[in-house]
C-alpha cells in the first residue's frame, strides 16, 4: 500500500502531469469564476482533450479542474451577487454584504482559503477511507452491485429536480440510451432501427457534450449579455490576507463543515447543493454571533465554502470504489474515466491502487494550486466575468463541436451532440432533471451486466439477499424521503 | 385546478417513447430483452402518472412548470444549427474560425474584435488540435473540391 501511495505521489509530481494540473486548475477556476458553466460544462469540454493521454494525465487533467470550481465560485457571489456555481449559493448571503461593507478582499480571502482547506481535508478523508473500503468493497456480490446501481440512480432522480416522477423517468431513458448497440450477451442489435452508426451505440461525450454544454451556449446566446453587464462590482482592497487569517481563526468550523461536505458528498446522489446548505445552517446554529449571519458573517462563508470543496474527496469514495457516483458531477467525471481507460468499481481499487492515490494527490494539490492562484489574482480572474457573451458563445460551441468530432472522428457524432442537445434544452424547460439521465447512461451497462450476473449466479430470487434486502429497503427510503421530509416540515 | 397542456404534451411524447421501446424489443431474444423492456414497461407507467398528474396542478405549479430560461430561443437555435452547414462546407480550421467572425460581427462586435477572435480560433485549432493533439481535422466540401480543380 506505502508503495502504492508513493507511485501515486510520483505520478502526481512528474513535471509534465504537474504543468498539465496547474493548467488544468487555472481553467477549472475560469469556468467556476463564469456563472453558468459547471463543473460538468468543464468536463464535457475537457474530455476531447484528454484523447490519447495516458491514463494518469488525462485523470489529473479532469479531477484537478473539477476539483477547483467552486474555488473561483465564490468570488463572483461576493462580488456581483452572483453565484459562479449552484454550490456557491450560500456564500452570497454573507459575501455579498462583506463586500458592500468594503470587505470584499476579505470575503474572498475567507471563501478562497476556506475551500482550499476543504479540498484538503476532504482528500485526505479520501486516503483515510481507502483502506476500509478494500475490505467493505469484497462484501458485495452481484445483486448488491446491481441495487447499489439501482439506489444511485434513485437517490439523484429524488434530488436532483422538484418532480420525483420526472427524475426518474430520465433515469430510464439514460439506461435505455446506453443500451443501444449490440448486446454483449446475444450480439443483438438493440434500438438501432437498421443504422449502422447506432450499431455502436451513442457515445458518452455526444451525450454529456448535448445535455450540459449545448443548452448553456444556447443560453449564452439567447440573452446576449455578459455575466456582470448590469451589475455593479466591489472593489477589492487589500485585506485579502485578513480573510486567509480568518478561516485559521475558525479552525473547528472549518473542520466540522469539510467533515459534512465530505460525509454528505460520499452518499450518493446527495451532492454539493445539500452539504453547503447543511454546512451553513451548522456554522450559523454553532456561532456565538447567529444575528450576525445575513449581514457579513465570516462563518456564513467558512461553513459553505469548506463544504463544497470538501464533498469533492467523499464523492469520490463510491466512485471509485463502487464504480457508483457520488454526485453527478461525479457520474460525468464516471464517463470520462471510462473514455480514458479507467473503470472505476469493485476491482479498481485492487488493480489501480497508484491511480486511486494519484487522484487523492491531484484533489490535495489541485486546491492548495487553486486557493494560491485566487489569493494572487483575484481582482484580475474578476474581470472575466465581464467578458460579452458574443465572445464566449461561439467560443464554447467551437469546442463541442471539435470535442464531438474528435471522439470517434465521425460526423455523426456532432448530429448526434445536436440532437441529445436539443433533447437537453427540452429537459431544462419542462424541468426534466438531466443528472439522472447522465447517471443512467453512465450505469446502464453496469446495471444489465449485474442484473444478468444475479440471475446466473443466484436465481430470480437474487433480492433476496440480507445487504440486497438492506439497498431495497435504503431505496425506497430515497424514493419517498422527499415526501417524509415534506410531511415532517408540515407537522412542525 | 388547471390542466397543463404543455407537460401533458411532453410526458405523451415521453409515453410514445417507451411504447416504441417495448414494441421494438419484444421480437429479441430473453436475455437481449429482459431489461429494457422492463425498463420501458415502467418508463411507461411513470409517464401516464405524470400524464394524469398534469390534469391536477394549481395555477401556481402551472407557471412554475412552464418557466422559459431562454428569451431569444429561436435565434438561438437558427445560430447554433448555422454552424453545420459552414463546417461542412469550409472544414473546421477556415469554418470555425468563419463562424466565430460572423456571430461576433453580427452580435454589435467591432470589426477588428471579431476578426481577432476569428482567427484566434483558427489558431487555437490548429495549435491544439493539428500540432499538439495530432488529429486530422476535416478541411470542408469547398476546399476538397478546390483541391480537385487545381
Amino acid at each position: 500500500m506505502i508503495e502504492a501511495l508513493l507511485e501515486g505521489l510520483s505520478g502526481v509530481l512528474n513535471p509534465v502531469v504537474f504543468l498539465y494540473m496547474v493548467g488544468s486548475t487555472i481553467i477549472g477556476l475560469i469556468f467556476g469564476l463564469i456563472p453558468g458553466l459547471s463543473g460538468m460544462t468543464y468536463l464535457a469540454l475537457l474530455i476531447p482533450f484528454t484523447f490519447g493521454m495516458n491514463p494518469l494525465l488525462a485523470m489529473t487533467v479532469l479531477l484537478a479542474g473539477h476539483a477547483v470550481v467552486h474555488t473561483a465560485g465564490g468570488i463572483t457571489a461576493i462580488l456581483i451577487n452572483v453565484p459562479g456555481t449552484a454550490a456557491n449559493a450560500p456564500t452570497l448571503i454573507d459575501g455579498f454584504p462583506l463586500a458592500r461593507q468594503g470587505h470584499a478582499g476579505r470575503a474572498i480571502g475567507v471563501a478562497v482559503t476556506a475551500s482550499g482547506v476543504g479540498g484538503v481535508i476532504g482528500g485526505i478523508i479520501l486516503v483515510l477511507c481507502i483502506p476500509f473500503l478494500r475490505a467493505i468493497v469484497m462484501a458485495f456480490g452481484s445483486p448488491e452491485l446491481f441495487f447499489l446501481c439501482v439506489l444511485g440512480i434513485t437517490f439523484i432522480a429524488t434530488v436532483a429536480g422538484k418532480s420525483l416522477l420526472k427524475g426518474l423517468i430520465s433515469g430510464i431513458i439514460g439506461i435505455i440510451l446506453s443500451l443501444i448497440g449490440f448486446d454483449a450477451v446475444t450480439a443483438t442489435a438493440r434500438l438501432t432501427f437498421g443504422s449502422l452508426y447506432l450499431n455502436s451505440g451513442i457515445g458518452i461525450i455526444p451525450i454529456v457534450l448535448g445535455l450540459f454544454a449545448l443548452p448553456q451556449v444556447i443560453e449564452l446566446m439567447s440573452t446576449g449579455k455578459s455575466i456582470a453587464e448590469d451589475k455593479p462590482m466591489a472593489t477589492i482592497a487589500s485585506d485579502i490576507w485578513e480573510g486567509v487569517k480568518d478561516v485559521f481563526r475558525h479552525w473547528s468550523l472549518t473542520l466540522r463543515a469539510s467533515l459534512i461536505g465530505a460525509l454528505i458528498g460520499a452518499v450518493p446522489g446527495v451532492g454539493a447543493e445539500t452539504a453547503i446548505w447543511i454546512a451553513y445552517a451548522h456554522a450559523k446554529q454553532t456561532s456565538k454571533t447567529p444575528e450576525l449571519f445575513g449581514h457579513g458573517a465570516v462563518e456564513g462563508i467558512i461553513g459553505p465554502e469548506s463544504a463544497n470543496n470538501s464533498k469533492e474527496g467523499g464523492a469520490l469514495i463510491p466512485t471509485l470504489s463502487f464504480g457508483i457516483p457520488g454526485s453527478s458531477g461525479m457520474a460525468v467525471m464516471l464517463g470520462a474515466f471510462l473514455v480514458v481507460g479507467l473503470d472505476p468499481g469493485p476491482l479498481f481499487l485492487r488493480d489501480h491502487l497508484d491511480i486511486c492515490y494519484a487522484m487523492v494527490f491531484t484533489l490535495v494539490l489541485a486546491n492548495i494550486i487553486g486557493a494560491l492562484f485566487c489569493l494572487f489574482s483575484a481582482r484580475y480572474l474578476a474581470k472575466i466575468t465581464i467578458i460579452p457573451s458574443r465572445y464566449l458563445a461561439p467560443l464554447i460551441l467551437v469546442l463541442i463541436v471539435i470535442g464531438a468530432y474528435l471522439y470517434r472522428e465521425n460526423w455523426l457524432d456532432i448530429i448526434a451532440t445536436f440532437v441529445i442537445g436539443i433533447i437537453g434544452l427540452g429537459m431544462v424547460i419542462f424541468a426534466y432533471p438531466r443528472p439522472p439521465l447522465i447517471l443512467g447512461f453512465v450505469l446502464g451497462k453496469l446495471v444489465e451486466r449485474y442484473f444478468h450476473l444475479s440471475v446466473k449466479t443466484s436465481g430470480n430470487l437474487f433480492f433476496l439477499r440480507p445487504l440486497s434486502l438492506i439497498l431495497i429497503f435504503l431505496t425506497i427510503i430515497g424514493l419517498f424521503y422527499d415526501k417524509i421530509s415534506k410531511g415532517n416540515k408540515y407537522a412542525n | 385546478m388547471q390542466i397543463d397542456k404543455k407537460n401533458i404534451l411532453v410526458a405523451s411524447g415521453i409515453a410514445l417513447f417507451f411504447l416504441i421501446v417495448i414494441i421494438t424489443v419484444l421480437p429479441y431474444p430473453a436475455a437481449a430483452k429482459r431489461l429494457p423492456l422492463l425498463l420501458g414497461i415502467i418508463g411507461l407507467i411513470l409517464a401516464v402518472l405524470i400524464i394524469i398528474q398534469s390534469y391536477r396542478l394549481t395555477p401556481k405549479e402551472t407557471q412554475l412548470e412552464g418557466k422559459n430560461p431562454y428569451p431569444n430561443l429561436y435565434k438561438a437555435l437558427i445560430w447554433m444549427f448555422i454552424i453545420l452547414p459552414v463546417l461542412f462546407l469550409l472544414g473546421f480550421h477556415l469554418g470555425l474560425g468563419f463562424y466565430t467572425f460572423l456571430y461576433c460581427r453580427l452580435h454589435r462586435g467591432r470589426w477588428w474584435e471579431s476578426l481577432l477572435a476569428g482567427l484566434s480560433v483558427i489558431l487555437f485549432v490548429h495549435i491544439i488540435f493539428v500540432v499538439l493533439l495530432k488529429t486530422w481535422i476535416p478541411r470542408g466540401l469547398l476546399f476538397d473540391l478546390l483541391i480537385e480543380r487545381m
